[in-house]
């Protein structure tokens, strides 16, 4: 594991970016993820894609949905972590390159399209980040943050009649999500090459302990090593 | 060097059957040639998809898994898996898992390879329906099983147990049907409930419990069996992430200590741990086997 200096911890409401400097170089491409524990405990570290990265600081866009996050919301300038990785596929390895994009966000699942849309604003047509409150823009500093509580529509109802009219074959979609979001973005945009990158529980986080599987046309891969970004096309998302 | 059914270890670490695959990625990040030896992921007849996600819920100071066994089946870990398998520099332990005894012995007799050292029979997945977990349970299979596949190979053949209450009773038939050792302990059986959707996090809804929140379970465990079978080759697992961890179990009867969850903390503490280990016989002036099952001899004092 390394080492990692909290520099600054910027919470809104729910969610919280923790802007880390590394003790060691580390490769971290766009659209990978790393491995976060705590020194303080023998817990499991929890996979977390990079929001952006510059030498060795790094952000990381995070929401308190259980033990490990809540004790990461409160950490302080600083404070240390450990980490390892980065791991997974970057996108530029996946996607195709003729294509200009658009990216499409659900909550902290907008953490690797916004590192995507900050390192290669050429590929990016525009860009959707969804959150409950767009307050959170703040935090982000970013624009492209649309709130449910402000517009009252989710990030896909936003997006769709934009997205529509570019449907030629020159524009692909990048989507990260839960299931049920990445369901409807493939039931709503049926003309488009869509990627998107998966999250799930894993174990590892490089390829051996078959903790977060994910069914594809080619058979069983692993979301941690395979990908976490794919082809929607490939995949099988009901299992 | 540890002697174990006439096979050398470097040392008494092996990396456990399932957090590290078929060996390639861990091979990347830690030199197996530090480490006693390797266990491959349960290997059965047919291929496994496992089971569908999550899998993992991590739990404070420990994990709840659901894999349910995925593996390619015999042809495909034969033809592929093993072409790697048999150039790692430690010594290899295949796991053999199947539904019925004739699955073992099928797939036993497809691993004739001389680069394999030990084979481990997996009767105590907790993963998966109606497999070596229920046959596991029932020292009359347990014996039969391990009989069955002892005729079909002539290399040591291990038996990977549960805590079971029964477990003595299980041990006692392995040995009859002619097991070389015993490892001990596969993960435990739990579940986690989501509070907010009041519904289990798994789909199976009780998963394999393993890391450091079950090791004084695995302690107890490899006491009692080392407490009833003096001379029996035991290698004894469950939440060793530290040296004093692997210390405690070799006191407790292991002679050699599986590794899993602490691979997956940092795939470097193996190695860290055979370091450890070595060092810590140093500072006591004393040997591996003088160490081993000296919980059961008067501890510490007796080497006074």
């Amino acid at each position: 594991m390394i080492e990692a200096i909290v520099l600054s911890n910027r919470r809104y409401d729910d969610y919280f970016v923790l802007s880390l400097k590394s003790t060691k170089y580390f490769e971290g491409l766009v659209g990978q993820f790393v491995m976060v524990s705590l020194p303080t405990d023998f817990s499991l570290p929890k996979p977390f894609s990079l929001l952006s990265k510059n030498g060795n600081q790094f952000e990381l866009l995070i929401k308190k949905v259980g033990p490990l996050t809540e004790k990461l919301s409160n950490l302080k300038s600083g404070d240390k972590v450990l980490f390892r990785g980065g791991y997974g596929k970057s996108f530029l390895e996946k996607l195709d390159m003729r294509k200009r994009y658009f990216l499409i966000g659900g909550g902290s699942g907008s953490a690797p399209l916004i590192y995507f849309f900050n390192s290669y604003p050429n590929m990016v047509q525009n860009a959707f980040f969804g959150f409950k409150d767009d307050g959170i823009s703040r935090i982000l500093r970013l624009s492209k943050v649309f709130g449910e509580l402000q517009t009252g529509r989710n990030i896909l109802q936003i997006a769709a009649p934009y997205i529509d009219l570019y449907d030629n074959g020159k524009y692909g979609i990048i989507a990260c999500g839960n299931t049920d979001m990445l369901l409807s973005i493939r039931k709503t945009f049926k003309k488009f090459k869509i990627y998107a990158s998966f999250e799930e529980r894993m174990g590892c986080g490089i390829g051996m302990c078959m903790g977060c599987p994910i069914k594809t046309t080619n058979g069983m891969k692993k979301v941690c090593k395979d990908g976490p970004i794919f082809d929607l096309d490939e995949v099988i998302l009901e299992w | 060097m540890v002697n174990v059914q006439g096979i050398k270890f470097k040392n008494p670490v092996v990396l456990a059957s399932g957090p590290f695959g078929n060996g390639k990625e861990i091979s990347q990040r830690l030199n197996l040639n530090l480490v006693g030896g390797f266990t491959s992921k349960t290997v059965t007849v047919e291929p496994k998809d496992g089971n569908p996600p999550p899998r993992i819920v991590n739990l404070d100071n420990g994990l709840l898994n659901s894999i349910g066994l995925q593996n390619p089946g015999i042809d495909i870990f034969v033809n592929k898996d093993m072409a790697f398998l048999k150039t790692i520099p430690t010594n290899l332990i295949v796991s053999i898992g199947g539904y019925k005894l004739n699955d073992f012995v099928s797939v036993v007799k497809r691993l004739d390879f001389d680069e394999i050292k030990i084979f481990e029979l997996n009767l105590s997945c907790p993963n998966v329906e109606n497999g070596g977990a229920t046959l596991g349970e029932h020292p009359a299979s347990v014996k039969r099983i391990t009989a069955a596949v002892k005729k079909n190979t002539s290399k040591p053949v291990f038996v990977k147990l549960g805590a079971h209450p029964n477990i003595v009773d299980l041990v006692k038939a392995a040995v009859d049907g002619g097991a070389d050792g015993i490892t001990l302990i596969n993960s435990l059986k739990g579940a986690k409930i989501d509070i907010h959707t009041g519904k289990p996090i798994l789909k199976r809804v009780v998963g394999g419990l393993s890391g450091p929140i079950i090791k004084p379970v695995a302690i107890g465990t490899v006491y009692r069996i080392r407490e009833a079978f003096l001379d029996l080759p035991i290698i004894g697992m469950g939440g060793v992430i530290t040296t004093e961890d692997a210390v405690e179990f070799i006191m407790a009867g292991a002679n050699l200590i599986g590794i899993g969850y602490a691979g997956l903390l940092d795939p470097t503490i193996p190695a860290k741990i055979a370091n450890g280990i070595e060092n810590f016989l140093l500072n006591k002036g004393i040997k591996l086997e003088e160490l081993t099952s000296i919980a059961h001899r008067g501890g510490m004092d007796v080497l006074r």
